[in-house]
């Protein structure tokens, strides 16, 4: 299924969901280290949050944003069950009660879910959330010609018969088209909900304290598109008058919550309100923080640190932070136009090294090993990518020799142009392979990158990409970006961007996705992992890394549960 | 061309034109352009910007043999010279003796051959775009002076009208379709050719109506002048009469045009640059380089003042040459 949102776009802060746990261990400079219960931490003030450019959703079924995501759910939108913050690899990824009571009973080998729903807790008018809210809120994802961009898992594990075409029957509560079979899927009994799958689904707490697919919304409050940037809030806060687009909202404290029903411990909830401010620039938004101009004294940013003020900012001591991110940024090669060898000498030759140091360095990069981020369980490095460096250029042009191939061989190199580093960072690539026997043309696009790359005929040899795990599960890797069954159309390629095809790599996903228990699972995914390895598919480049500045008067926390984010359920006003 | 020109001038007796200047020719046996010469060899700023012109024009032409020669290497980087924040190493952005103006950030390629080349690149776009719009605008320029009637107010509207668009916005709207349009159905190479034909297609194409506005008006009082009276009654073919009896006598205005025009679509190229709609990196021009250096104005200045330096440059020397030329060959002119 292709979703663009999941996607990490070079430019803009990025997309996906997941959880990045090694930020813990491996972050640099923590006078607080994230998540490790602020005891300074006091209520009170008031928080500004900057950010450049507007949300693209508030509607718990359409958000998809890592960083939207993760500040919704700290300050109104609360889940069945949610990520705790740890520093312990394994605590952290096991999702723990929010609105539920505990984290979920399964049946039948993973197909059946049951939860229970808490005593007393409350909407923002004071009206208790029911069952019928949570039915109803998984309801809405199937409305997908108008609750549009947000995650489609549901519809393809719910069990909903599908129609002729092949998409569930059911076409969500706007229509009432198959509202039977929808109401078959997800039963209410009381305070207990169930919901029925039609394949296992071992990690499904997972995916909704990932996500907020899952999440419960009042059929009273829905107007379909016009709830786009609503918020009708159950967490500590609630929104003070409406949300604007293009300017931000104010969020209050909100009476009907009661934090003796909240026992996760991640809404701190410390600044009695919380500003948003939207509409500037990232370089403008970078300056005032590094110069602790008094506007945001008591602000954070969701704008990242650019390239250009890193020296700056690095000196400022402890009002920067560096910390790892869920993304992993890789190269695509197209099988289509390109043979095994030669796919195998362009990854030789890869001149990682030189791409980090050309798109700002160690403090924004550092290598991979494998598309799957080093946070999602199972993780294990690929031989193939053992040894990033500078490229060996020699090794890649023997390859070539021995494959009888012709040099220099032509290749096209798309990548994402928007970026101020991006061409910089191709052309540090086009060094080391045009010396290894290729002869690089670089095609900087600036518009409509994914579609482009996506075309089944298209005629580049590698492309760039960027992806995070929607949920901590290597599921959520792999199989959506090669797995050629759920990918490859006459029109589309959808996120197989070099048309990748293999039974073997297919036969694995099948059995990872039917597996019953998340061990075996995850052995299936990491020999799925070792075929696209062996095969060349992708040849990964490095994993994100995120640099934040915020202001003097700031208790700042960022944690791997807010995607590297800032954290507005741990950050508090110095009082 | 000015030899050629001089000899034109002088060979048409011209009692009408410049008494003053037929009075100085007799008793000095000078040339009107031997004495606008005098003129401009006394005036030191324009001799000083005509030398700084002199020697871009050349370190211009030579670039491109530079670079072939491995003189100039604008493409390899030296990420060796870089540190931890990926800027250069050492004071004054990297200046080495290797590296004369450093090196850039995040790849360390050298900044001396980017600036260079980039020279080249940009002063050849505004030069081709000065020469079509002098070009075009002077020949609707002399069809408008000399027809007049309904000939000149059809150009007349259409130069209204060309400079009533809003060409910045147009040009940014058009890029994409024009290039392909460029690329699919005219058969330019596509890449960095593309992108400079359709600056300097753009350039011109906006650019002519002040020119012609320019030399209508000189033609209006030159057509009324006896050469031309006598060259139309002597049945002299249209053609004949503009371009051997009036457009000899355009040359002044034309030249100092020039001179103006072309520091003009150089900062204009710079700042398409800017927009994204010109010759793209890795190729270099002063505009990119520029837009590349903005970014680290603050952290990495040398790499910043290379660039604007360049242009700065470029645009008030020919604009101080410009200057000269207009107070030297038309003394008349207020100063």
């Amino acid at each position: 299924m292709a979703n663009t949102r999941k996607r990490l776009l070079a430019a803009t802060a990025a997309t996906a969901m997941a959880v990045t746990l090694a930020a813990c261990g491996g972050g640099s400079s923590d006078n607080n280290k994230p998540g490790s219960g602020n005891t300074t931490a006091k209520k009170g003030g008031t928080l500004t949050y900057l950010l450049a450019s507007p949300l693209g959703h508030t509607d718990p079924q359409r958000v998809y944003v890592g960083r939207d995501i993760s500040n919704l759910s700290r300050t109104v939108y609360r889940q069945l069950v949610t990520f705790p913050v740890s520093t312990d690899l394994k605590t952290a990824n096991t999702p723990v009660p929010d609105l539920a009571t505990d984290t979920g009973t399964s049946s039948n080998g993973g197909k059946v879910w049951k939860f229970t729903i808490k005593d007393g807790v409350k909407w923002e008018d004071g009206q208790d959330i029911t069952c019928e809210d949570f039915k109803y809120g998984a309801s809405r994802s199937f409305a997908n010609d108008i609750i549009t961009g947000g995650p489609n898992y549901l519809l393809s594990y719910l069990d909903v018969p599908a129609a002729p075409d092949g998409s569930p029957s059911y076409k969500g509560p706007y229509t009432g088209k198959g509202q039977a079979d929808f109401d078959k899927a997800i039963t209410c009994n009381g305070k207990e909900i169930t919901y029925n799958f039609k394949k296992p689904w071992p990690d499904f707490p997972l995916a909704i304290a990932a996500l907020h697919m899952m999440d419960p919304f009042r059929k009273d409050k829905d107007k379909g598109d016009g709830s786009n940037f609503q918020i009708f809030s159950n967490g500590p806060y609630k929104l003070q008058g409406s949300w604007a687009e293009n300017t931000g909202g104010t969020l209050v404290r909100n009476p009907e919550y009661d934090p003796k029903t909240d026992s996760t411990d991640v809404r701190g909830a410390y600044p009695d309100s919380i500003v948003f401010k939207i509409g500037s620039t990232p370089e403008t938004i970078n300056n005032l923080f590094i110069q602790d101009s008094p506007d945001v004294q008591s602000a954070v940013t969701g704008n990242r640190i650019l390239p250009q003020f890193i020296q700056k900012a690095a000196s400022l001591g402890n009002r920067y932070q560096n910390v790892e991110s869920p993304y992993v940024d890789y190269l695509v090669p197209n099988v289509k136009r390109l043979a095994l060898p030669v796919r195998q000498a362009l990854a030789v030759a890869t001149n990682i090294n030189g791409w980090i140091t050309a798109g700002g360095g160690p403090k924004f990069y550092k290598p991979a090993y494998t598309i799957v981020n080093p946070s999602v369980p199972g993780y294990k490095k690929l031989d193939q990518f053992s040894s990033p460096g500078a490229g060996d250029t020699a090794a890649a042009k023997k390859i070539l020799a021995d494959a009888g191939i012709k040099m220099p061989y032509k290749i096209k190199f798309t990548y994402d142009g928007t970026a101020e580093t991006s061409n910089k960072q191709a052309a540090a690539l086009k060094d080391t392979w045009d010396k290894a026997g290729f002869s690089v043309s670089l095609n900087p696009l600036t518009d409509a990158y994914y579609p482009t790359i996506q075309d089944p005929n298209s005629d580049s040899d590698i492309t760039w990409a960027g992806w995070g795990a929607d949920w901590p599960s290597a599921l959520t890797v792999t199989p959506p970006l090669f797995d050629s069954r759920v990918n490859l159309s006459s029109t589309s390629n959808n996120n197989d961007y070099g048309n990748y095809k293999s039974d073997e790599f297919n036969k694995l996903v099948d059995q990872a996705q039917n597996a019953t228990t998340i061990e075996d699972q995850t052995k299936y995914l990491q020999d799925a992992d070792a075929v696209l390895g062996k095969d060349y598919a992708y040849i990964p480049l490095e994993q994100s890394l995120f640099n934040w500045v915020h202001g003097s008067k700031v208790n700042f926390e960022t944690t791997p549960a807010s995607n590297g984010f800032p954290d507005l359920g741990f950050i508090s006003i110095k009082q | 061309m000015t030899t050629t020109v001089s000899t034109l001038e002088s060979d048409i007796p011209d009692p009408t034109g410049h008494p003053d200047d037929e009075a100085l020719q007799k008793v000095a046996g000078k040339t009107p352009t031997r004495l606008a010469l005098e003129r401009f060899r006394k005036d030191k700023l324009s001799m000083v910007s005509f030398t700084v012109v002199v020697i871009y024009v050349v370190a211009a032409v030579a670039a491109p043999f530079l670079v072939k020669f491995g003189v100039l290497d604008y493409q390899t980087p030296h990420q060796d010279l870089l540190n931890e924040y990926t800027l250069p190493t050492g004071s004054w952005g990297g200046i080495s003796s290797h590296h004369w103006l450093g090196v850039e950030p995040g790849l360390g390629r050298d900044v001396l051959s980017r600036v260079w080349l980039g020279t080249t690149l940009s002063l050849t776009i505004a030069v081709i775009a000065s020469l079509l719009a002098m070009t075009f605008g002077t020949v609707m320029g002399i069809i408008a002076g000399f027809s007049g009637g309904w000939t000149d107010g059809l150009i007349g509207r259409l130069i209204d009208l060309t400079l009533s668009f809003p060409s910045t916005l147009m040009l940014l709207a058009l890029s994409a379709p024009m290039y392909a349009l460029l690329v699919n159905y005219i058969h330019v190479p596509p890449g960095d050719v593309a992108w400079a034909t359709y600056v300097v297609l753009f350039l011109a194409i906006f650019g002519w109506p002040p020119i012609a506005r320019l030399i209508r008006g000189q033609v209006l009082s030159i057509r009324e002048r006896e050469f031309v009276h006598a060259a139309v009654l002597l049945g002299a073919s249209r053609r004949r009469i503009y371009f051997k009896e009036i457009l000899p006598n355009l040359w002044a205005p034309l030249l100092v045009s020039f001179t103006l025009l072309l520091p003009a679509y150089v900062s204009a190229e710079a700042a398409l640059s800017y927009l994204g709609v010109s010759i793209r990196p890795p190729t270099p021009t002063l505009g990119n380089v520029l837009r590349d250096s903005l970014f680290f104005a603050d952290s990495d200045p040398v790499f910043f003042f290379a660039p604007a330096l360049a242009i700065a440059i470029i645009v008030v020397c020919f604009n101080l040459l410009g200057d000269g030329l207009r107070d030297a060959l038309d003394p008349k002119s207020n100063r």
